[in-house]
C-alpha cells in the first residue's frame, strides 16, 4: 500500500451509496471523469476518510517508444485488474463498486432481483444474472409500471423496497455482453420512495413455456429472496427480519416463463386479484 | 429421548404461522410449513413424540399424526435442527398418507444452502450442477439421467427444467 501511496494521484473522490463510504483515487485526472458514471446509484459526494479505497492507475505510453503501460485497479492494496485497455479495468471496477455496497451495506438488504412498482407497491423478481429479469423487468416498465432496478431489490428492515435505478442491462442472447438502456427508451420513470412489497415472482426464461405459477407461502417466498441476498452467508440475523417484513402479506409466485409479455400480463392479473 | 430443538447456532424468523430458520454454523437456511413449524416450536425436550402429535388438527386419527410427528422429527434431525441428532425411526411419508394423515397439512422443510456473496448473482456455466434453468447462463438446466446441469437448449435432449 505504501508503494501505492508513493505514486502521484491526480485526482480523487469520496462517496456514500447505502451506508458504505469508497473513495476512488486516479493518477489521470481525465479517467475520473469516466469513472463518476460507474459509481453506485444513489452516491453522495462523503468525507475523505472512506472504509474502502479503490486505485486507477491509468496506463497508455510508456516513457519509451513501443512500450505501454497496463490500466491498472487495486482495492485497498490487492491487484483487482490489470489490461492493456482501460474499458475491461472500469468495467471491472463498476462492478465491484456495486457488489461492494451490496456486501456491506449495514442499513439495508440486496436481494439480486429486479423491481418495479406497481399501483403503489413492489413486484419483486429474484433471480441470477441472465434468468430473464431485465427482460420482464422492461416489459412492465412499458406497461407504465415504476422502475426500480433490474439488479438490486434493496430492501430495509421493514420490507420496503427502494430504488436502485441504474440503467437496464439488455442482453441480445444468453452470454452476450449486456448494453445499459435507459429506462426512458422503454417510456418509464425510476421511482424514488420506497414501496412495500406485493408479488414476488420467482420465475426464469424456458422458451416456448406458458406462464402458469404456483401460489407459495410468505414463507416460502421469503427463502427465495435469501438465495438471491448477497450477504446471506454473513448477517443472517439482520437479512431474515427483513425478508420476513417484506413477504409477508405479498403474493409469492413461481414458475417458468415464456414471452415476457403473457409473464408480465399474467402477474399484473394475479396481483390486481389481492 | 425426547425430541429437544437446537437453540444455538440458528436465527430463527417466524412468519405467521410458519418459520425462517437459518444455520449459521452450516450456512443453510429451511423453511418449515405450518404443521413443520408447530412441531419444531414444541421440540422442548420434554413433551413425547405422542404429546407432540396431540398439537396436530385433531381430524386426523391418533396413529396418522404420531406418524406424522415421527417423520418430523426424523426429517429435522436429518437436517441438524435438533439438540441430538440420532436418527428417529421415522415413517414414510407414503405409510403416512395411507394412515388417514390426509386431514393433516403434512409438514413440509424446505432447505436451500445459503448463497456465497457471488452465488447469489452468477449465472452458472455450461456442466454446472443445477436445480432450475433460471441459476444457468444458457437458460436450461437440462435433466439428465446422471444429474441436472446446465447445458445449451439446443443440446438438451431430455428437456431443460423448470
Amino acid at each position: 500500500m505504501e508503494q501505492l501511496n508513493r505514486l502521484g494521484w491526480a485526482e480523487g473522490i469520496a462517496v456514500r451509496a447505502f451506508g458504505v463510504s469508497v473513495g476512488v483515487r486516479v493518477t489521470d485526472a481525465a479517467a475520473l471523469r469516466e469513472i463518476v458514471p460507474l459509481l453506485p446509484p444513489g452516491w453522495r459526494p462523503a468525507p475523505p476518510l472512506v472504509r474502502v479505497l479503490y486505485s486507477y492507475v491509468a496506463g497508455g505510453d510508456g516513457p519509451r517508444r513501443g512500450v505501454r503501460r497496463m490500466h491498472l485497479l487495486y482495492r485497498g492494496s490487492a491487484l483487482l485488474a490489470g489490461e492493456p485497455a482501460p474499458e475491461p479495468v472500469l468495467d471491472k471496477l463498476e462492478v465491484d463498486l456495486r457488489q461492494l455496497v451490496a456486501l456491506a451495506s449495514p442499513n439495508r438488504v440486496f436481494v439480486h432481483a429486479g423491481a418495479v412498482g406497481w399501483n403503489g407497491r413492489a413486484i419483486l423478481i429474484p433471480g441470477r444474472s441472465v434468468s430473464g429479469k431485465s427482460t420482464l423487468v422492461a416489459e412492465f416498465v412499458r406497461r407504465r409500471a415504476t422502475y426500480y432496478s433490474d439488479e438490486y431489490a434493496v430492501i430495509d428492515r421493514r420490507g420496503r423496497v427502494h430504488p436502485y435505478a441504474k440503467p437496464v442491462s439488455m442482453r441480445d442472447f444468453p452470454g452476450a455482453r449486456p448494453v445499459d438502456v435507459p429506462v426512458s427508451a422503454f417510456g418509464g420513470v425510476a421511482g424514488t420512495e420506497p414501496l412495500p412489497v406485493g408479488a414476488v415472482v420467482v420465475t426464469g426464461y424456458r422458451r416456448g413455456a406458458r406462464f402458469r405459477p404456483q401460489r407459495l407461502s410468505a414463507g416460502a417466498g421469503a427463502l427465495e429472496l435469501l438465495q438471491h441476498s448477497v450477504a446471506a452467508r454473513y448477517r443472517p440475523q439482520r437479512i431474515l427480519p427483513a425478508l420476513g417484513a417484506a413477504t409477508a402479506g405479498a403474493t409469492v409466485l413461481r414458475g417458468p416463463r415464456g414471452e415476457a409479455a403473457e409473464a408480465a400480463e399474467r402477474i399484473l392479473e394475479e396481483v390486481g386479484q389481492e | 429421548m425426547n425430541p429437544l430443538a437446537r437453540g444455538h447456532g440458528l436465527v430463527v424468523q417466524e412468519l405467521e404461522d410458519e418459520l425462517l430458520l437459518y444455520d449459521t454454523k452450516r450456512h443453510r437456511a429451511h423453511h418449515l410449513n405450518q404443521t413443520a413449524a408447530l412441531i419444531f416450536c414444541h421440540c422442548d425436550g420434554v413433551r413425547t413424540v405422542a404429546e407432540l402429535a396431540e398439537l396436530l388438527e385433531a381430524g386426523a386419527p391418533l396413529e396418522a399424526r404420531i406418524a406424522v410427528v415421527e417423520e418430523t422429527v426424523r426429517v429435522l434431525a436429518r437436517k441438524g435442527l435438533l439438540k441430538d441428532p440420532r436418527m428417529v425411526a421415522g415413517v414414510p411419508r407414503r405409510k403416512v398418507l395411507k394412515l388417514g394423515a390426509a386431514a393433516l397439512a403434512l409438514p413440509v422443510i424446505r432447505s436451500i444452502v445459503a448463497p456465497t456473496p457471488a452465488y447469489a448473482q452468477t449465472a452458472l456455466p455450461n456442466g454446472a450442477a443445477c436445480t432450475a434453468s433460471s441459476q444457468c447462463a444458457s437458460g436450461c438446466c437440462c435433466n439428465l439421467i446422471t444429474g441436472a446441469v446446465c447445458q445449451d437448449m439446443v443440446l438438451c435432449v431430455p428437456g431443460c427444467l423448470g
